[in-house]
């Protein structure tokens, strides 16, 4: 055990030191890894903050219930009975005339306009979510809702947030693509800076053999020297990212007040970070494991 | 130590560059492997280091069937073996001291037994004061001096060399032999191939004479 861990120290020591002795050519390295990284974590936190921006709502449809201004207690007991009893209803969530007036104002620039008015104009509402999310599925439980009694409107929000879904699946989809592909040129990038690093050192493994180093000894240095290069290079796109929010805050911040929202910019949260880190390193003691694979 | 029976070695394309060897080396023998270039020495050297297996025959080291070890266990198998190659197979991007080391390095061994071993080593060739030397800076007989204590830095049984005076004039070679014989005066077993039939004649010991692939005499 003492011998293993002690191998592994070696290997660790050894890697160090080669990682350290070409410092130009690591850094540039390690920055070509970390830019591939940046492109699909900037699309990744573009998507968060655009679903966040676009009010917090959930992509799934939704159908807007509006009970009639004259709805009393017992009819909307009876609608929350009717809704509780229908199985092609997934979920649903009661919103007051005064908790929408409420939000309504936290959300409108100028709320003092919302002062000059006589009494709340907003009915009470349900907004219900159906298990199945095509705009058929929607229109039928629409229909069934509107016969019921108490209900003054039905509104299926089938048609924007159908648009909103397909611009976030399809930028999901963009970045998925753009993930892969970049995940792929990392891959190449760290098995060609691996292969020059064998090839440097064709010697010291050709000795090392003949003293009795087993392919493991070979490949360990490699595959620390992969791990290394991954982490630097996560730690490095992490840290990119970070200072590219901090910049752009500010700005975003003005457009998001311009259009009366509140909210701010999101970046990396601790897990994404390590998540990011992660898969760095996967990447990098992949493409070392590929490229030591016949030494 | 070593037996070789009925090795035949033939690689694609060639004729045998062994052909039918049989010869048996004891605990605390001092043989010569002499012969030509050509004659099938370096060849030899390779199938007891297990670089090469042979196309038929058995070749024993230490108990171990080259023929049939596995891949995995040849490692192990050149541990237990002093190696001391033609082509010197220094580094030069590290000192005369951490080359020495490597074979202890390689082991597994812990770091300040290690040291302490290549010093003995280095003071057994006579290399003391010069371990932070870059091999480069050294001449051929004092390279030769490293490849030998890399060698027997980890108290091999069995000590051999392929060609180790070659490259060096008389006295240099004769230094050389002297510290082979020290080591073999204290039990180790010592194959050396040479080319150089003199060296059996001022340093007497066992000669196993190839040529073209058989022995000779």
């Amino acid at each position: 055990m003492r011998a293993w861990l002690h191998s592994h120290a070696e290997s660790f020591a050894l890697t160090f030191r080669h990682f350290f002795s070409q410092p130009i050519a690591m850094s540039l390295s390690i920055a070509v890894i970390a830019i591939g990284l940046l492109f699909p974590v900037a699309g990744y936190l573009a998507l968060a903050n655009i679903k966040a921006m676009a009010g917090g709502v959930s992509t799934d449809p939704q159908i807007n219930v509006f009970l009639a201004r004259n709805a009393d207690a017992a009819i909307r007991a009876d609608v929350e009975r009717r809704l509780r009893a229908e199985p092609r209803i997934k979920r649903f969530v009661f919103v007051s005339k005064d908790d929408a007036l409420k939000d309504l104002s936290a959300r409108i620039a100028n709320p003092d306009l919302l002062a000059g008015l006589a009494g709340n104009p907003l009915p009470d509402a349900f907004l219900v979510t159906t298990f199945e999310s095509s705009e058929i599925a929607q229109a039928r439980v629409g229909e069934t809702i509107r016969g019921w009694p108490g209900i003054e409107a039905v509104d299926l929000d089938a048609v924007w947030s159908r648009r909103l879904r397909i611009l976030v699946r399809t930028g999901e989809k963009v970045v998925l693509g753009l993930g892969i592909a970049l995940g792929l040129a990392m891959l190449a990038i760290v098995v060609n800076t691996m292969r020059l690093q064998v090839l440097t050192r064709t010697e010291e493994i050709t000795v090392s053999r003949l003293f009795g180093a087993t392919s493991t000894q070979i490949r360990r240095p490699f595959l620390y020297f992969g791990a290394l290069q991954g982490l630097c290079a996560g730690l490095l796109a992490w840290g990119a990212i970070a200072a590219f929010i901090a910049v752009l805050e500010p700005m975003v911040g003005e457009v998001i007040q311009a259009y009366g929202r509140s909210g701010q910019v999101t970046g990396l949260s601790i897990a994404d970070g390590l998540s990011l880190i992660g898969f760095s390193m996967g990447v990098g003691l992949l493409g070392a494991s590929l490229a030591v694979r016949e030494s | 130590m070593i037996e070789f029976a009925g090795v035949t070695k033939r690689y694609p394309g060639t004729a045998d560059v062994l052909s039918n060897l049989s010869f048996t080396i004891g605990k605390g023998d001092f043989v010569y492997l002499t012969g030509h270039s050509g004659a099938g020495k370096s060849t030899v050297f390779k199938l007891i280091s297990a670089l090469e297996k042979p196309t038929s025959g058995t070749v024993l080291v230490n108990g171990h069937n080259i023929g049939r070890m596995a891949a995995r266990s040849i490692p192990f198998l050149r541990r237990q073996l002093g190696l001391v190659l033609q082509d010197h197979h220094l580094l030069f991007d590290r000192s005369v001291f951490d080359n020495v080391m490597l074979p202890l390095q390689v082991a597994g061994m812990e770091r300040q037994e290690a040291r302490r071993r290549t010093r003995a080593a280095l003071d057994k060739v006579g290399l003391t004061g010069r371990e932070r030397s870059n091999p480069i800076a050294l001449s051929g007989g004092e390279q030769q001096r490293v490849c030998l204590a890399r060698a027997v830095v980890n108290r091999p049984a069995l000590l051999v060399a392929d060609e180790p005076t070659a490259s060096l004039d008389a006295g240099y070679a004769g230094a050389i032999l002297e510290i082979f014989r020290d080591f073999h005066r204290v039990g180790v077993t010592v194959m050396m191939a040479t080319h150089d039939e003199s060296l059996p004649i001022r340093f007497p010991g066992r000669v196993l004479k190839l040529d073209q692939g058989t022995l000779a005499e």
